[in-house]
């Protein structure tokens, strides 16, 4: 690390002229710093920018703030209602140790295909803010690890449209706690008059981002949701990941467990 | 119940050590500092097998804090750690054999600087042909990289003669297992002192101080009497801190040596995974022959071990796997072929179980498939063919005395109901699907005939004026509980209140060369030898006891008594008394094994002293269709001999139980072309106390008559036979049988 | 940078680098080396300690965030040479082997009962599964948090 520097408001983001690895919580630069990476970068803490962990029901949305923890996020009545599998796949990120540093904001600037809240943020139909823009969470991720984040530019925020919805979260990883993902999925679903109205559904650890399965979502639009559509539907999402062999899994077990996986969920908002 | 006339053995006494841990108090060799001193980091190999061209430190050595960065031409003395084959250098010369090995060392001011700089070190080199696999590389056109043959060490059993064996059903197959990672919480680390008289002092995490001693002094070309090595509060060895901490203070010494300042060298997680020693990945081809009846007759075994870059410990852990390779069973015909080979990796070493886990996986798994065959409920198939008393084992040594087999196996299936839970696996429906499984294992106790000549312990004893007392002994206090066994088999002896007892740090000044902490031999070596010491002064003792009390007779103690018939004398009082005639309150004991044989070609004599003897049962449930397994229930029961603290016997049971169940499910070391892809706690899964089943322990107490108050050994038995009681399990749940550990969910899921 | 903050109920004042390591500042500039250091990824919990009332791993927790906080160590458990609750229950348990998890472990188990009194097993296994244990199967650790949950000393009313 070159340089370690803190600003108290945004109104100081504007006047930073170097480009900046931000750190909330520092759960996942710090592990970067000692493995010994960033050796060349300036770290700007944000930790003490003020009211940006707040969690609030605000007219037709729960906005998030970019540095709520994990740990607030999974025990957030706001968010278990609203979104119940946000608030699911925190409860699994890492550990409590880490539940209670790890930052939403920190973990979507990540980007790693593999980071638990994002397909709960896709199947939500999330919104990203920045101090710049509005960002659709299926829109953000570009790569492996990278966004749309152009030079020093800040999430705020995470804004989840409210909706009268069921929404699930599973992850199947190594173990029960401190585990990468093999596969993760989120599903959301609005039901009314026994029919599918909206349907969001994204998978984790199965390609290069997390990955939104439009087809499935497509399919079980206007159907009603029994045994035989939710088989389908799992057929058909376990076609749209791209999984690989690496040594955490590979990639026929990540196929045939995403269809498992969703499946499950599916069965689970009849 | 019959009530104990013992004081202390027997009894669940508080741990020595439990409260300066439980405070944080204890001091780990990182939490050490000693005034002027430096910190060390190792520049390591970057590829499997490199001869290494040139090495350019210029601009490492220019970073301010750097005191110098050395190379296997600046070490002092023999650059070849002292043991078994010798072949392991401290550091590499022009060639290295596996990535990660130790090529220089710097030390500097602080440790992020060492660590820069070490970064900093650039090696030239060329690749050289490299070989991955124990079996590719037992071929002939494969890369040598030891000897003619790639082949450190090989073993025959041979009893009877299979050819001759009439077996009417045979089962036969191949298994794999793959690496385990020790996974000790504190890793690696030692500081090493210059004394004024040109001596060393090394501090450091280790199982066996007298190893440690042999390495100081040849790096340093010093004479042992000027090396003194004293254990610190260690975090966790399991095995994986017998041999490398040899080069890991040897490195720390050398540059204590050169820089004139103390060293201290401590290990980050990822370089402790990359370069320390590891449990073998293991092969096995094993055939059980048997009557239609059950009764085994014959069984054959070809096993391998990927020993990695090095011989190390590999012909010693291929030495007891190659004794226990059949399982606890009497077999009239028995081949045993064992092979450990060389590759281009991390060499392997010692690690619970020592070759017995790998091999238990292999013909546990094969007895199950016999027990399918044969149509028969596998507990049955094993009562059957249990070696009894009179019984002989593979290497046909009669089993006499201490042989609780049998009743492992009953009070383990009794604990878990076995008889109503055990199901044929054709009969299981539904996606989650119940099984349950067992395993059984012999382990021969201490380091038998292959390690006859490390068989031997000394210790001193010492009660002090107030009547405190002191003991020394050469084997360490690593979590497992010897220092409180200890003390407590020294008050019984001595009489003394446990809580007037203690043990010291583990110094090689104290006590002569005991031999190596390992092979679960602490409580009968050091304990026998703390014993006898005891006796000598015990029976000093006695003769003032009958001479305050006026009376003849046998002296017992009670309560912090003496007593002779009705007569008592408080055990202060004595001591005072003792002291004021000046009573030789002190003794230095030593216990060796004698009698342990093992035939060079066939294998056949009594290799091990006494046996512990273990089963354990495993209740799962798998998720057919994720391949998820969840256990829910994991009974091990162990005959010991005598539970010198039944607690910690326990903690013993569910540690190595546990360290098991992570054996068997989750822990995949992954080394691809040499390069370990997972070196870390992110990528290897041990299990966290969400993933642990409440293992239950179940002590038998078969005495062993020449055991300490009848104690045999403990440490590795809770551990080996575990992967197979959970493979069993599984298959009984699926139909499915695994033969690869360990059983992730992509080998698990059958649905 | 100068630092301040409470730890272990004493205010202290210090100089250091902004984006060291809590861990460091603890174990060096304050000597207090009951903090160890396990894996310095945040994977095994022996890095452990309660700030604000929060368990977090210090290994990575910057020093600037510590500014203004309190925060509680191994050491600050016992006081007066009196055994915190906690302490006492994991040495009659036997929950204690090679000792190098203990002081993580210890402090998960306090951040846990100082919120949730009366712990279920299923939160017992929650608040400690950030804390990795090789040596005793964690049985043991579970049954002395068990226990110390039921110890009055922990200043509230217990279920009997």
């Amino acid at each position: 690390m070159k340089k370690f520097i803190r600003i108290k408001s945004l109104a100081e983001l504007g006047k930073l002229r170097e480009k900046c690895v931000f750190l909330a919580g520092g759960t996942d630069i710090y592990v970067a710093l000692n493995d010994g990476a960033l050796e060349d970068e300036v770290l700007c803490d944000i930790s003490s920018l003020k009211g940006l962990d707040k969690i609030e029901l605000k007219g037709k949305n729960i906005n998030i703030g970019a540095l709520a923890t994990f740990a607030s996020i999974a025990k957030s009545p706001v968010i278990k209602k609203y979104a119940a599998c946000l608030a699911e796949a925190a409860a699994t990120v890492g550990s409590p140790q880490i539940r209670n540093r790890a930052t939403l904001g920190g973990n979507v600037a990540n980007g790693s295909p593999s980071g638990d809240a994002i397909p709960a943020l896709y199947a939500l139909g999330a919104v990203i803010k920045t101090d710049m823009r509005s960002v659709p969470a299926d829109k953000f991720f570009t790569g492996p690890k990278k966004t749309v984040l152009k030079k020093n530019e800040l999430i705020t925020e995470i804004s989840i449209p409210r909706k009268n919805n069921k929404s699930f979260f599973s992850k199947i990883g190594p173990r029960k706690a401190l585990a990468i993902s093999k596969v993760s999925s989120a599903v959301s679903l609005v039901i009314s008059g026994g029919l599918i109205r909206e349907a969001g559904i994204a998978f984790g650890a199965v390609g290069p981002t997390v990955i939104r399965a439009a087809e499935t979502e497509k399919f079980l639009k206007g159907k009603k949701l029994n045994k035989a559509v939710i088989s389908r539907a799992a057929k058909t999402a376990a076609g749209e990941i791209c999984p690989i062999d690496d040594f955490r899994s590979t990639a026929k077990y990540r196929r045939e467990t995403a269809a498992v996986i969703i499946e499950r969920a599916l069965l689970k908002a009849i | 119940m019959k009530k104990s006339n013992l004081n202390s053995v027997g009894k669940s006494e508080i741990r020595k050590d439990a409260f300066s841990k439980v405070t944080g108090q204890s001091l780990f060799i990182n939490d050490v500092k000693f005034p002027g001193m430096l910190y060390a980091a190792t520049v390591r190999a970057p590829k499997p097998h490199i001869r290494i061209l040139s090495i350019d430190d210029s601009a490492a050595k220019k970073l301010p804090g750097v005191k110098g960065i050395y190379y296997a031409k600046d070490v002092p003395g023999d650059n070849r750690v002292p043991l078994v084959f010798q072949d392991y250098p401290f550091l590499a010369g022009n060639i290295a054999k596996f990535q990660g090995q130790a090529v220089g060392l710097v030390a500097a001011e602080d440790p992020a600087t060492a660590r820069r700089a070490a970064s900093m070190v650039k090696i030239k080199y060329k690749e050289l042909p490299a070989v991955f696999d124990a079996l590719e590389a037992m071929k002939k056109k494969s890369p040598k990289i030891y000897g003619k043959d790639n082949i450190f060490k090989k073993f025959t059993v041979k009893k009877g003669d299979i050819k001759k064996a009439r077996a009417e059903i045979e089962v036969e197959d191949t298994f794999t297992t793959n690496y385990q990672v020790h996974a000790y919480l504190e890793t690696q680390g030692a500081i090493a002192v210059p004394r004024d008289d040109g001596g060393m002092d090394v501090y450091g995490s280790m199982q066996c101080p007298f190893y440690v001693q042999d390495a100081v002094a040849k790096v340093l070309g010093e004479t042992y009497n000027k090396v003194t090595i004293i254990q610190q509060t260690t975090g966790g060895a399991f095995g994986g801190k017998e041999d490398v901490p040899s080069i890991v203070c040897g490195h720390a010494a050398m540059l204590a040596r050169l820089t004139g300042r103390p060293v201290k060298l401590i290990y980050s997680r990822e370089e402790d995974f990359q370069s320390m020693s590891k449990r073998h990945p293991g092969w096995a081809r094993i055939k059980y022959g048997a009557t239609k009846k059950g009764k085994i007759v014959s069984c054959r075994v070809k096993y391998v071990l990927d020993g990695g870059a090095f011989a190390t410990l590999s012909p010693i852990v291929l030495w007891r796997g190659t004794v226990h390779a059949s399982g606890p069973y009497e077999i009239d015909n028995v081949l045993i072929e064992t092979y450990a080979a060389a590759t281009n990796k991390v060499p392997c070493g010692a690690y619970r179980g020592f070759g017995q886990p790998q091999i238990s996986f292999a013909n546990e798994s094969l007895i199950d498939m016999l027990a399918g065959k044969l149509n028969m409920d596998p507990s049955r198939l094993r009562e059957i063919n249990a070696i009894k008393k009179g019984g002989t084992t593979a290497t046909n040594q009669k089993i006499t005395e201490s042989i609780g087999l049998l009743k492992t196996l009953a009070l383990a299936k009794k604990s878990v109901g076995w008889s109503k839970k055990w199901k044929k696996p054709s009969l299981k429906k539904g996606i989650k699907k119940y099984g349950i499984g067992m395993a059984s294992s012999i382990y021969g106790v201490g380091l038998g005939a292959g390690g006859q000549h490390l068989a031997k312990s000394g210790s001193f004893v010492q009660i002090e004026p107030d009547g405190s007392a002191l003991i020394a002994v050469g084997n360490t206090e690593m979590g497992q509980g010897a220092r409180t066994v200890l003390s407590q088999i020294a008050a019984e002896t001595l009489g003394a209140p446990y809580e007037l007892v203690d043990m010291m740090p583990t110094d090689t000044s104290r006590v002569p060369d005991s031999g190596p902490t390992v092979a679960s031999r602490t409580t009968v070596m050091s304990g026998t030898s703390v014993m006898n010491a005891c006796k000598v002064i015990r029976a000093r003792i006695d003769k003032v006891v009958r001479k305050e009390l006026k009376v003849k007779g046998k002296v017992l103690s009670e309560n912090g008594f003496y007593k002779i018939g009705n007569k008592k004398a408080p055990y202060a009082e004595i001591i005072a008394r003792c002291w004021a005639e000046r009573v030789h309150l002190s003794h230095a004991g030593w216990f060796r094994v004698e009698g342990t044989t093992f035939g060079e070609k066939d294998g056949q004599g009594d290799p091990y002293f006494v046996y512990t003897w273990s089963t354990m049962i495993a209740e799962v449930e798998v998720d057919t269709e994720t391949g998820l397994v969840e256990v829910l229930n994991f009974v091990s029961a162990h005959d010991i001999g005598k539970a010198i603290n039944p607690r910690e016997v326990e903690g013993q049971i569910q540690g190595g139980g546990l360290q098991g169940i992570g054996y068997a499910l989750s822990e995949n070391l992954v080394i691809d072309n040499g390069r370990m892809m997972n070196p870390n706690f992110t990528g290897y899964i041990i299990p966290t106390i969400e993933d642990s089943p409440d293992i239950k322990p179940i002590i038998v107490e078969e005495k062993y008559p020449k055991g300490p108050y009848g104690a045999k050994g403990l440490g590795e038995p809770p551990l080996i036979c575990a992967a197979p009681a959970i493979a069993n399990a599984v298959y009984n749940a699926t139909g499915k049988r695994i033969k690869d550990l360990p059983l992730i969910p992509e080998r698990v899921k059958c649905a | 940078m100068r630092v301040s903050f409470k730890i272990n109920g004493k205010k202290v004042t210090l100089d250091a680098a902004p984006e060291a390591r809590l861990l460091d500042v603890i174990r060096e500039d304050l000597g207090l080396t009951g903090t160890k250091e396990g894996c310095s990824k945040g994977e095994c919990g022996a890095c452990s300690v309660i700030v604000d009332g929060e368990l977090v791993d210090s290994c990575i927790f910057p020093v600037a965030q510590a500014e203004g906080r309190e925060i509680i160590t191994i050491e600050g458990l016992s006081s007066g040479g009196k055994l915190h609750p906690i302490q006492k229950a994991f040495i009659d348990e036997g929950a204690v082997q090679c000792g190098f998890c203990t002081p993580g472990m210890v402090l998960a188990a306090k951040a846990l009962l100082d919120k949730k009194s009366n712990p279920s097993d299923a939160d017992i296994k929650e608040a400690l599964s950030g804390n990795l244990c090789r040596c005793t199967g964690y049985t043991k650790i579970k049954n002395a948090v068990k226990k110390a949950s039921q110890n009055g000393e922990l200043g509230r009313t217990k279920k009997r």
